[in-house]
């Protein structure tokens, strides 16, 4: 076919680009022009000055590194968002691939739609309902107790903390994943199977021969697509159950930003911690993307 | 078909378009009648409460205040405070803007150099303005039209007045508060539970301890509430002589920062061992302001160390849920060595009234202040009718003037004074004329309200003012014998708390609540000290006792 000319496609899918327009304009005014805000980062900012404040070059940004409270929350921030991204992986396919070998139709709609649920609330009332029950007086510890075990600070002992954030994250998200990865499995060839079966493989050989190899390029498109967000540990989660006794190993650098940039008005060094992340995790996007070309095939252009 | 398909996509377009536009257009046009006016000079008279021959018109800049709850068709411009102006001076103040967002709007104003002639500012902008030459200096205008009870203020508060001037003239008069009578702490003790287990008020910090833990025994619960900041063992420090938050005068002279003295330390060991022995709540480190007040509603908790605005939030929720008889009374906090107990009162200064260098009429503005010290302080005495009196201060009216008001320090103090015998009279049963109480005599009704129906919303005031136990009648006990500390830091915050105050504040809380739930012993406190200092706090201590001491 040959290809048109770009007057050519304009003048037969006009109506199309017309309605692309708003979108495009809305996006260019509302996210590329408050672009040229990170200049404060470079800036001893100071709001009657504004834009035209004084500029110190990195200063912001030494400041920030000569901040151990800092450093550490880069640290926490990838132990958890790492942690979380393995987990995320592991037991949304286990789960998956358990549901998938139900021979209950009815059930397995039960368990999907259980495990799914919590996924729909929000991390304010999740928290609300965690601190309750993790609490040295909630149902958790009154079980542990019953059994013979000490009781466990879950949200206020800093070795802790960050599993708690952790394994609730996963509790909370994987049915989401478990979904995505049964979708993934209802595309194998039931064929394969049934020569499997003929072939005298057992349940578990079939699992380990043929549902995991195929599964595999889901896994690493999904893997590969949450890389971008590493530096995101979950704000929202971890603001409204962190507390100073946790700091040490619970600080993330959104939370660490927001206390610094909206609690403290450092608008500047805020606005350095961002412009900081983002180009990491531009980097990760991009390295992302290349990987999903290469290893599952996936490309948007 | 083609057709169609074209008009669907030219109205979709349109319609989004439109979409973005609308609000643009739809945002009001500021309006432009009441401001964008010249006003010209006008010849005062010579006694300051006369009123101008010909009308004065002077501009200011208002702050919305969600608390003022308008009656009629009263709005930030037409009210009785603006028409007693133009009644008693002639004076027609007319608001420039009104806006929920004062700050950004006058930060926007000043970047514009768009002032009105009197408004408010807070000490980093007063700097501000004072350097670009923006406003007047007041020496003569205060001189010549300041009202003898707003030199009364002055005398009384040198110190306060200083931050407001600049090589030695006056740039902003400082608007004051409503007195540090507020600024004290107090033990609160649930009362049915100490009658019941026959506890006397307590002298010692032990004593406290003892009445809390029986409580916990007895009734369930723990025996002290904390949350995660902290707020109550920076209370429970003042028994070891700590001045947490504030800074104060070291033996050597220099200034320090009261957080990290060496009582602070003393008081930590002692806190962290009530941890260890279960006197705490054990869950405080995940618990806000909101929750432990929650706990305490539900009854599990008999013993808190507060501020005086404990009678206020969660008092009446508190008896609301627990019954009247749960009340708590405040008790003085008994020090270590038996020595009277000192609490460090933060400077606290509500702002400063600037006057713009282009107003024609500063003495207008100085009539203005003049009368709002009058009607707070003068009123009954200047003969004024309760109804007027009324006008002016029901419904949070005071607010509608923030920006162009200085309050009396004494107001609470004296406040305190008048509805104290007023209740106390008419305990006695003698008859009480409320007309001699002037704005005080809602306070005075809710006393009563409570004392007669046990109605909650006049809790507060009742233990603040009514009631022989009061936070006030202990207050005024400290005010009288100086039994406090003022912030060294008398003024606006040096640069680098500025910056990193709460990156300093965030590491002592942090390092406390690690001694005090065990994850670090007792000793840590120095490294602490040491990591404040680095991080900023040698810096801070620098600049503090350069620039005040």
């Amino acid at each position: 076919m040959k290809k048109k000319s770009f007057a050519e496609t304009i003048k037969s899918q006009w109506q199309y680009y017309a309605m692309l327009l708003p979108g495009v304009v809305i996006t260019f005014i509302f996210c590329y022009i408050p672009l040229y805000g990170v200049i404060i980062a470079f800036e001893d900012y100071n709001v009657s000055a504004g834009f035209s404040s004084p500029w110190v070059g990195l200063k912001n940004f030494t400041y920030l590194f000569s901040q151990p409270t800092f450093v550490r929350t880069i640290w926490n921030t990838l132990f958890i968002s790492v942690w979380k991204l393995a987990l995320g992986v592991v037991v949304p396919v286990t789960f998956a691939i358990l549901l998938n070998e139900m021979r209950s139709n009815k059930l397995k709609r039960f368990y999907q739609t259980l495990i799914y649920i919590p996924n729909f609330l929000s991390w304010i009332i999740m928290a609300g309902v965690l601190m309750d029950i993790l609490a040295s007086d909630g149902a958790i510890n009154m079980i542990l107790h019953s059994l013979g075990f000490e009781s466990v600070n879950f949200l206020g002992s800093a070795s802790v903390f960050p599993w708690t954030m952790i394994i609730s994250d996963i509790w909370k998200g994987f049915g989401y994943g478990t979904v995505v990865y049964l979708a993934a499995l209802t595309g194998i060839d039931p064929g394969l199977y049934e020569s499997a079966y003929m072939d005298g493989a057992t349940r578990w050989q079939q699992i380990v021969k043929i549902t995991i190899p195929l599964l595999m390029p889901t896994i690493i498109l999904m893997t590969i697509l949450s890389l971008g967000n590493v530096l995101n540990a979950g704000f929202d989660q971890i603001y409204n159950m962190y507390s100073p006794a946790v700091w040490e190993t619970g600080d993330i650098i959104d939370t660490y930003v927001y206390r610094l940039g909206i609690v403290q008005a450092q608008y500047a060094v805020g606005a350095a911690v961002g412009l900081f992340k983002s180009l990491i995790s531009a980097v990760l996007v991009i390295v992302s993307y290349v990987l999903a070309d290469k290893l599952a095939g996936y490309r948007i252009l | 078909m083609r057709n169609v398909k074209w008009t669907a996509a030219i109205v979709l377009s349109i319609v989004m378009l439109l979409g973005i536009v609308g609000p643009f257009s739809l945002v009001k046009k500021p309006d432009t009648s009441s401001a964008g006016f010249i006003s010209e000079a006008v010849e005062p008279p010579e006694d300051i409460w006369a009123p101008y021959d010909e009308t004065v018109v002077i501009t200011t800049m208002v702050e919305e205040n969600s608390g003022t709850s308008f009656q009629g068709s009263d709005d930030y411009q037409n009210n009785p405070w603006y028409q007693a102006y133009k009644d008693r001076f002639n004076i027609d103040l007319r608001n420039k803007w009104v806006s929920n967002d004062y700050g950004t709007k006058l930060n926007l104003a000043i970047a514009d150099a768009d002032l009105a002639d009197v408004f408010y500012v807070d000490s980093s902008r007063l700097t501000t303005l004072y350097k670009a030459g923006l406003i007047m200096n007041l020496d003569d205008v205060f001189e010549r039209y300041a009202s003898d009870t707003l030199k009364s203020y002055w005398e009384e508060n040198k110190d306060t007045w200083e931050t407001g001037c600049f090589d030695g003239s006056l740039y902003g008069i400082p608007q004051m508060n409503y007195g540090i009578i507020d600024q004290f702490k107090y033990i609160w003790i649930r009362q049915d539970w100490m009658q019941e287990c026959g506890f006397d008020a307590p002298e010692t910090m032990d004593d406290v301890i003892e009445i809390a833990t029986t409580f916990a025994e007895k009734y369930g619960g723990y025996a002290l509430p904390d949350n995660q900041n902290l707020d109550i063992f920076f209370k429970v420090a003042l028994s070891w002589g700590a001045n947490p938050g504030i800074w104060v005068e070291q033996e050597d002279g220099t200034l320090g920062y009261g957080s990290i003295q060496p009582q602070m330390k003393e008081a930590l060991a002692q806190y962290a061992e009530w941890y260890k022995e279960g006197i705490i709540n054990s869950n405080f480190t995940t618990m806000d302001s909101d929750k432990m007040f929650q706990d305490m509603i539900n009854g599990n908790c008999g013993v808190i160390a507060f501020d005086h605005w404990f009678s206020y939030n969660p008092m009446p929720d508190l008896l609301t849920n627990l019954g009247p008889e749960a009340i708590f009374y405040p008790y003085e906090i008994p020090t270590q060595d038996g020595s009277p107990v000192k609490a460090g009162i933060p400077f606290n200064n509500g702002g400063y009234v600037v006057i713009s260098s282009q107003c024609k009429n500063p003495e207008a503005a100085m009539k203005i202040i003049n009368f709002f010290c009058y009607m707070m302080d003068d009123a009954v005495e200047g003969g004024e009718s309760t109804e007027f009196i009324y006008s002016l201060y029901d419904n949070n009216y005071p607010n509608i003037v923030r920006g162009t008001r200085v309050i009396n320090p004494m107001t609470d103090y004296n406040q305190y004074i008048q509805i104290k015998d007023a209740v106390d009279r008419y305990l006695a049963g003698e008859e009480v004329d409320t007309s001699e109480l002037g704005k005080n005599v809602s306070k005075f009704n809710s006393c009563v309200n409570w004392v007669e129906n046990q109605d909650v919303n006049g809790v507060g005031d009742w233990i603040q003012q009514g009631n022989d136990r009061s936070t006030y009648g202990i207050a005024k006990k400290y005010v009288d014998n100086e039994q406090y500390v003022k912030d060294a830091m008398w003024g606006a915050q040096t640069p680098t708390l500025q910056q990193a105050g709460s990156t300093l504040n965030d590491i002592l809380i942090e390092g406390f609540t690690k001694i005090i739930i065990g994850d670090q012993p007792v000793d840590y406190f120095d490294t602490i000290v040491e990591q404040w200092l680095t991080a900023g706090g040698s810096q801070a201590t620098a600049e503090v006792n350069e620039t005040y001491n």
